[in-house]
């Protein structure tokens, strides 16, 4: 039996804005019931490939196919089957957030608006507001709603949850397993890094308009890998463990180390010294991201 | 091209056509409830006729103001009437896309499987509309204050009025929605489409004040538009054929620039 294409592709992508901006040479695909996390520092490029991938803008090398139509020359067809939700919302000025989802509804030929309303009911969304009045949560609530309302199979997702308090944000994350079980395809752009760890099966990092890792999430966070923060009785005993122990950072009475594997060699490097406190720190998606960042001569790492 | 966007679009503007019709009535009233007066003042009509002939030609004085239909093209539809209509023209057509792009209202219209030409061509549609509303409203208003007043129409055919204006709107529209289109950014193109149509005026007035100049009236198609000759029913229709159908051209560049066009912003 023939495996299903990808429902997102993109090969060699590139768009060269100048001056090192841009995005160069990215492949990557998305299946259907696939999350793919899009990570990146602010201009790493992530907007730019969304934005590629929508088909307003036109890449300069490499090609997107989203479902089989061409992301540019085939984009009339490709926006039946694809929601985007931009980080910067904007929407037709309008008298009403209702007006706004009847018009786009129209120009969509939409007939069905079952699923845009179990949207609204899910992320209650006053829909007699007019945009222009609405807080920043509830536009984007709205801008959800619009982009979506037809039930696309594949999603496109910059920063969703930007301005969401903590329980929408919340039901987000349970809608977006449950469309991911549907079997859509999504790619989302995230600064909440527990939202993506939570939802991505994979996970891709940018940095400078490149991509630098592309791992499952798991593998990426090292779930396996173990950070301890210890507190020595004196720094005499710090010191001594750092020379059984090569890998700590010790500073002071204190040392940070990590482990990935069996714990016996810190056991042994301990014994016989004064430890007053052991404190554990397991790996996380932000710690992950920083370290590869760090790794690929980023800063702030 | 995309139906309930032309709509939308329609609906949008109607608010604003509505007062630009108003706005001209008033201005039309107070010239019909003038006219009476003036017509009946001699030492004007001597002041007039002392004026040197190329500046009455420029200005459209020529027939002083013996009739309504040369005191109102003459007072009204020569400049204010169809400088103000041009410039409702390029405001709105700047706003249509490059305005709505620049303020990423667009974006959301654009991820609809409406092509862009659609889009183009329904604000095309749209303008065309608002042009059409506010030039047949003004001269409705201006036919039936003459009504009011009591004023004669005899020899005033308004129609002809409304239909040279209408295709030289539509043209200087056109080329304001082409240059939204080609730049994408709203205030370059209110400039540039702004400042064509005041060369064309200039190229026009320029014609009209000197008769060694008046090979300038081929470079412009305000030469088309003469209103004591199309109110007193003479219209160059061959070149307004020609200027609609260099509209339609100006709009097919339009929508297919826009369909090419990378949009990196909004």
């Amino acid at each position: 039996m023939a495996v299903p294409a990808p429902a997102i592709e993109a090969a060699d992508l590139s768009y060269d804005f100048g001056g090192g901006r841009g995005v160069f040479d990215l492949s990557f695909s998305v299946d259907r019931g696939e999350v793919l996390g899009w990570l990146g520092p602010n201009g790493a490029g992530k907007t730019t490939t969304m934005r590629l991938l929508t088909g307003l803008m036109r890449p300069r090398r490499g090609r997107v196919r989203l479902l089989g139509h061409d992301a540019w020359s085939g984009r009339e067809r490709a926006h039946r089957i694809l929601g985007y939700l931009p980080g910067e919302i904007g929407l037709p000025a309008e008298s009403s957030g209702g007006a706004v989802l009847d018009l786009l509804a129209a120009m969509r030929g939409l007939r069905d608006r079952a699923y845009e309303r179990s949207l609204v009911d899910r992320f209650e969304l006053d829909l007699r507001a007019a945009p222009h009045c609405l807080s920043k949560g509830n536009r984007q609530k709205l801008g959800l709603v619009a982009a979506l309302q037809h039930d696309p199979p594949v999603l496109l997702l910059d920063e969703p949850t930007s301005g969401f308090d903590p329980l929408m944000q919340e039901r987000f994350v349970a809608w977006l397993l449950e469309e991911k079980r549907r079997g859509k395809a999504i790619l989302l752009s995230s600064h909440q890094f527990s939202e993506v760890e939570r939802t991505a099966d994979r996970i891709a990092v940018l940095r400078q308009g490149r991509m630098v890792a592309l791992a499952e999430t798991g593998f990426l966070a090292q779930r396996d890998r173990r950070g301890y923060h210890l507190r020595f009785g004196g720094e005499a005993d710090a010191q001594r463990f750092a020379a059984a122990y090569p890998a700590a950072r010790v500073r002071g009475c204190t040392a940070e180390v990590e482990v990935q594997g069996p714990l016996r060699p810190l056991v042994d490097a301990l014994a016989g010294l004064e430890l007053l406190s052991l404190r554990e720190r397991q790996q996380s998606l932000e710690d992950a991201f920083l370290r590869i960042y760090a790794a690929a001569g980023g800063e702030g790492a | 091209m995309s139906g309930p966007l032309y709509r939308w679009l329609v609906r949008r503007a109607a608010r604003g056509v509505g007062a630009w019709v108003v706005l001209l009535a008033c201005y039309e009233w107070l010239l019909i409830w003038i006219y009476p007066s003036i017509a009946r003042n001699h030492a004007l009509s001597a002041v007039m006729a002392g004026l040197p002939r190329g500046l009455v030609a420029a200005f459209g004085l020529g027939g002083g103001s013996e009739t309504l239909a040369v005191f109102l093209s003459s007072e009204f539809f020569s400049f204010i009437w169809i400088l103000g209509l041009a410039g409702f023209a390029a405001v709105e057509a700047a706003r249509l896309p490059a305005g709505m792009l620049e303020r990423g209202q667009l974006t959301p219209l654009l991820l609809t499987p409406t092509s862009r030409r659609g889009v183009v061509v329904a604000a095309a549609a749209a303008l065309l509309t608002e042009i059409l509303a506010l030039d047949a409203l003004s001269l409705l208003a201006a036919a039936l204050l003459a009504a009011v007043y009591g004023v004669s129409r005899a020899g005033v055919d308004f129609g002809l009025l409304g239909l040279g204006s209408f295709v030289l709107l539509a043209f200087l529209a056109m080329v304001a929605l082409a240059a939204s289109c080609l730049l994408a950014d709203e205030r370059s193109a209110l400039g540039v489409a702004g400042g064509i149509g005041f060369i064309f005026y200039v190229l026009d007035f320029a014609a009209r004040l000197s008769p060694r100049l008046s090979g300038l009236t081929h470079l412009t198609p305000f030469a088309l538009y003469r209103p004591e000759a199309l109110l007193a029913g003479h219209a160059p229709l061959g070149g307004l054929a020609g200027l609609a159908l260099a509209a339609a051209g100006l709009l097919a560049l339009a929508a297919e620039w826009f369909s090419r066009l990378d949009l990196r912003m909004a």
